[in-house]
């Protein structure tokens, strides 16, 4: 199920809420800790239809998953004692999940690079990857590695374990939710009525930025590009990836407000997963902003685990190249994405050893203009899937089939109030002070906003399904 | 505060009350209905499917919000909806076919093959360009559309010389008011666009046109045509005019080889009750219709079209004694029967540029 469908706005969601919240009339005050264990099972098996949904038939693999990684956890917590013990625990853990990892996401990629190189005609029919995968093998890794270095205890509950590993929320887009920082909120979480409230209202915000915003950035991008980059002039080109980097930050930041918002309203607090990134002053500071919660588990479970930055320049080079390449072929199993990651390599070395001096005196503004035309540039790599396209693309970026065509005038024409609009949400304006967020007028205005968003997205998805028959057309 | 939860859950618990329609009026289809708990459905995800296309079909005031929701787009400067562009003076235009040069090679081949085979005497050719071509001065800002005027030169240019070409497109264009050549709300040519190229048709049939008189009447003022259906903009209404040669009536009957019915009119216009009022003309679309006329004077006709020619075989019954209409797109005996059971004096194809771009079944017809 995908948060921005009708049946999970209407049906799923009120559902949810319903049986979530409906015993608390019973156990008022502090007995409502009592209710814990049953929230967590509703939690869990909402979360679980939420996952079969879509795909029934990788609801067994998930499980399988929980199973044997809650087992391993257990196993580990018997050898407290035994690190040698607990490390082979650990390999054997993360043989299996990188394993699964691997043959669903990497195998069919592997296998025709593997038959080009030998010259085999490659047969291999990769298995369809499973939704999610990359996010909760993510999340157990984070577990499994932090019980064997008795970072966090291990969960003893089963329930509590798959609801860590399912809960709906994060489930299909993040946020990367390290154990740590949601051990205790599984046992012990206190959901008021403004938390509810602001986490509707941020579930709310993230709906309407992946229905209005990025659906029209994404169907803008596909109308730009519809006849390739062959013959797309600057104008077309700059303004195409405009938009792609539109879709792309609005579906994500969406996902992950709507992913944060929900968790709010059972209770959870998630880490946030981006901060404005097309406002950030550098590279740096853009990987600071954007999709946090990934740059933080590489660092914790890959960059500090190789030595980090505590050691020789040229060690410190080799750690942050394998951690991009990672990063890289995290978003996807293809070369543009493995370029992707080096592209962002190459220019985090540049700033942090050589253009350190040089960037802090240049003024903040134009720090800020470079930094969004170097993440365009990065857009590029990542949009061409088909390698060979990647030159055409920056070909017409720089004007080689001319300065405007009417084609693209048109498609901007058409979208322009969108554009427009795209660019303001982007930039940090609409946040609102802490102090001011809970003051009446403020509360009232964020309501009636909440509600016209709400509406106006319903109104985008409903009408998404219009879809007359036209027999007398023919 | 929980005013947007409450609102959630209002529009759920209305959306269970309020009773199910099982058909869209505005969509012309049928509406997903609940469907049946079956666990063979729900393991390859059909049923999920079906679910979703179920609440958002029977959604509360669908209509209403599809209407607002494009109201909105427009509002917001977007001009294309569900394969229709939305121009100015509030005029919808059908997104025009694209060029394939293949299968218009093939289709004029198959044309020529004919021409040679089918051993009629006159053959005639006409295709109607459509709006956007001819009222490209209403599209939407900075679209720029391939020209149907090359495309029509190159069609008629690899046809066989003993076919005469109609240049309906020069035709349209010398029109004062192009405006009403076409509907607003509709793909089709209006009856005056067909009035003014039957007029040159005629003259290259050698017939005195000027001598009959023609009477034009309004017959709808509220026809919303395919592109408003499409689109689901019902903006500005059409009028529904039909012209028709004064005087013809009782002098012919027309027969429908597909309803098998005789009627001594070419409008049914029980259409106008219904949810496309441009089916008037003969009903709608059909393999073959004949009319057969009390002027026995051997010219005898046939018509091998789309639904461009059924606002325009009206004004040619006065001339024929005899007018056979086939549609390739419904039609699946054999054309050669039908010449040989006839004896046609006269040959004419009508399409227009769309339609002829995106067909593959005149071909079949033919070979």
């Amino acid at each position: 199920m995908v948060f921005s469908s009708v049946v999970f706005l209407t049906v799923f969601l009120p559902v949810a809420v319903l049986i979530y919240f409906l015993p608390q009339i019973f156990f008022p005050g502090e007995k409502r800790k009592k209710l814990i264990p049953y929230k967590n099972a509703v939690l869990c098996v909402l979360s679980l239809i939420f996952y079969a949904w879509g795909e029934p038939r990788n609801i067994a693999l998930m499980l399988l998953s929980i199973v044997f990684n809650y087992t391993i956890a257990l196993h580990m917590k018997k050898y407290e004692y035994d690190k040698e013990h607990r490390r082979y625990l650990l390999i054997f853990a993360l043989v299996f999940n990188l394993g699964l990892l691997f043959f669903y996401k990497y195998s069919g990629f592997a296998a025709e690079n593997i038959a080009q190189l030998l010259g085999f005609t490659n047969n291999y029919t990769a298995p369809l990857l499973p939704i999610g995968i990359s996010f909760y093998t993510f999340q157990i890794l984070s577990y499994v590695i932090d019980v064997y270095r008795q970072r966090c205890g291990v969960q003893k509950n089963i329930l509590s374990f798959a609801l860590y590993i399912t809960f709906f929320p994060q489930l299909i887009a993040g946020p990367i939710v390290q154990y740590v920082d949601i051990e205790t909120q599984l046992n012990e979480r206190t959901e008021a009525f403004d938390r509810v409230f602001n986490g509707l209202s941020r579930f709310v915000v993230g709906l309407t930025k992946k229905v209005i915003l990025a659906n029209s950035a994404g169907e803008a991008y596909e109308a730009l590009t519809i006849n390739g980059f062959s013959e797309i002039s600057a104008f077309g080109a700059w303004t195409a990836i405009l938009f792609f980097a539109f879709q792309i930050y609005f579906d994500f930041s969406g996902y992950s407000d709507m992913a944060i918002g929900l968790g709010g309203i059972f209770g959870f607090c998630f880490p946030e997963n981006f901060r404005h990134p097309y406002c950030a002053d550098s590279i740096t500071d853009f990987w600071r902003r954007w999709h946090i919660t990934l740059s933080l588990w590489f660092r914790d479970y890959v960059y500090i685990p190789l030595g980090g930055n505590r050691c020789s320049v040229i060690r410190n080079i080799f750690n942050l190249s394998v951690v991009w390449c990672l990063t890289g072929l995290w978003h996807g199993a293809s070369w543009n994405f493995l370029l992707w990651g080096i592209y962002y390599l190459i220019l985090l070395i540049a700033e942090k050893y050589i253009l350190k001096d040089i960037i802090a005196k240049i003024p903040q503004i134009f720090r800020k203009i470079v930094t969004f035309i170097l993440v365009l540039f990065g857009w590029v790599l990542f949009a061409c899937e088909d390698i060979s396209v990647i030159s055409e693309f920056f070909n017409a970026l720089f004007g080689a089939n001319g300065i405007s065509d009417n084609h693209s005038s048109y498609v901007v024409s058409s979208e322009l109030v969108m554009l427009i609009l795209m660019c303001v949400c982007s930039t940090e304006i609409f946040i609102l002070k802490e102090e001011n967020k809970n003051k009446l007028p403020i509360l009232v205005f964020r309501a009636m906003t909440v509600t016209f968003l709400l509406v106006l997205s319903i109104l985008c998805l409903v009408s998404d399904t219009y879809n007359p028959f036209l027999y007398f057309r023919f | 505060m929980f005013f947007v939860l409450l609102s959630l859950i209002a529009v759920s618990v209305f959306g269970f009350i309020f009773p199910d329609s099982e058909i869209s009026e505005k969509e012309n289809r049928a509406l997903q209905q609940l469907p049946i708990v079956n666990f063979e459905k729900i393991k390859n995800g059909s049923y999920m499917e079906e679910i979703e296309a179920y609440l958002s079909d029977q959604f509360i005031f669908r209509d209403e919000i599809v209407a607002v929701n494009n109201f909105i787009d427009r509002f917001l400067g977007r001009t294309e909806f569900n394969g229709v562009y939305s121009g100015k003076n509030n005029r919808l235009f059908e997104i025009p076919s694209v060029y394939d040069g293949e299968r218009v090679g093939k289709a004029v081949s198959a044309i020529n093959y004919f021409s040679q085979s089918c051993g009629v005497a006159h053959q005639n050719i006409i295709l109607v360009p459509n709006s956007t071509e001819i009222l490209s001065a209403e599209l939407p800002a900075y679209l720029e559309l391939a020209s149907q005027k090359q495309q029509i030169e190159t069609i008629y240019s690899a046809l066989s010389s003993e076919i005469f070409k109609v240049d309906a497109i020069t035709t349209l264009e010398n029109c004062a008011d192009k405006s009403g050549l076409y509907f607003k709300t509709d793909h089709h040519w209006t009856s005056s666009a067909a009035y003014e190229v039957f007029l040159v048709y005629a003259q290259m049939l050698g017939i005195n046109a000027s001598e009959l008189n023609f009477t034009a009447s309004v017959v709808s003022d509220s026809f919303y045509g395919t592109l408003s259906a499409s689109s689901g903009i019902y903006e500005e209404a059409d009028n529904l005019e039909v012209i028709i040669p004064e005087n013809i009536a009782g002098t012919f009957f027309v027969q429908n080889y597909d309803t098998l019915t005789k009627t001594s009119s070419v409008f049914d216009l029980s259409k106008l009750q219904s949810s496309n009022q441009y089916d008037l003309f003969f009903g709608g679309n059909f393999s073959k219709i004949q009319i057969s006329t009390k002027n026995l004077n051997g010219k005898k006709l046939l018509v091998i079209k789309d639904s461009y020619a059924n606002n325009f075989v009206p004004f040619l019954i006065p001339f024929f004694e005899k007018i056979v209409i086939v549609d390739p797109r419904y039609f699946s005996d054999n054309i050669y029967d039908v010449l040989s059971d006839n004896g046609f004096s006269h040959l004419l194809f009508l399409y227009n540029v769309n339609t002829f771009l995106e067909d593959t079944v005149l071909v079949d017809m033919i070979y």
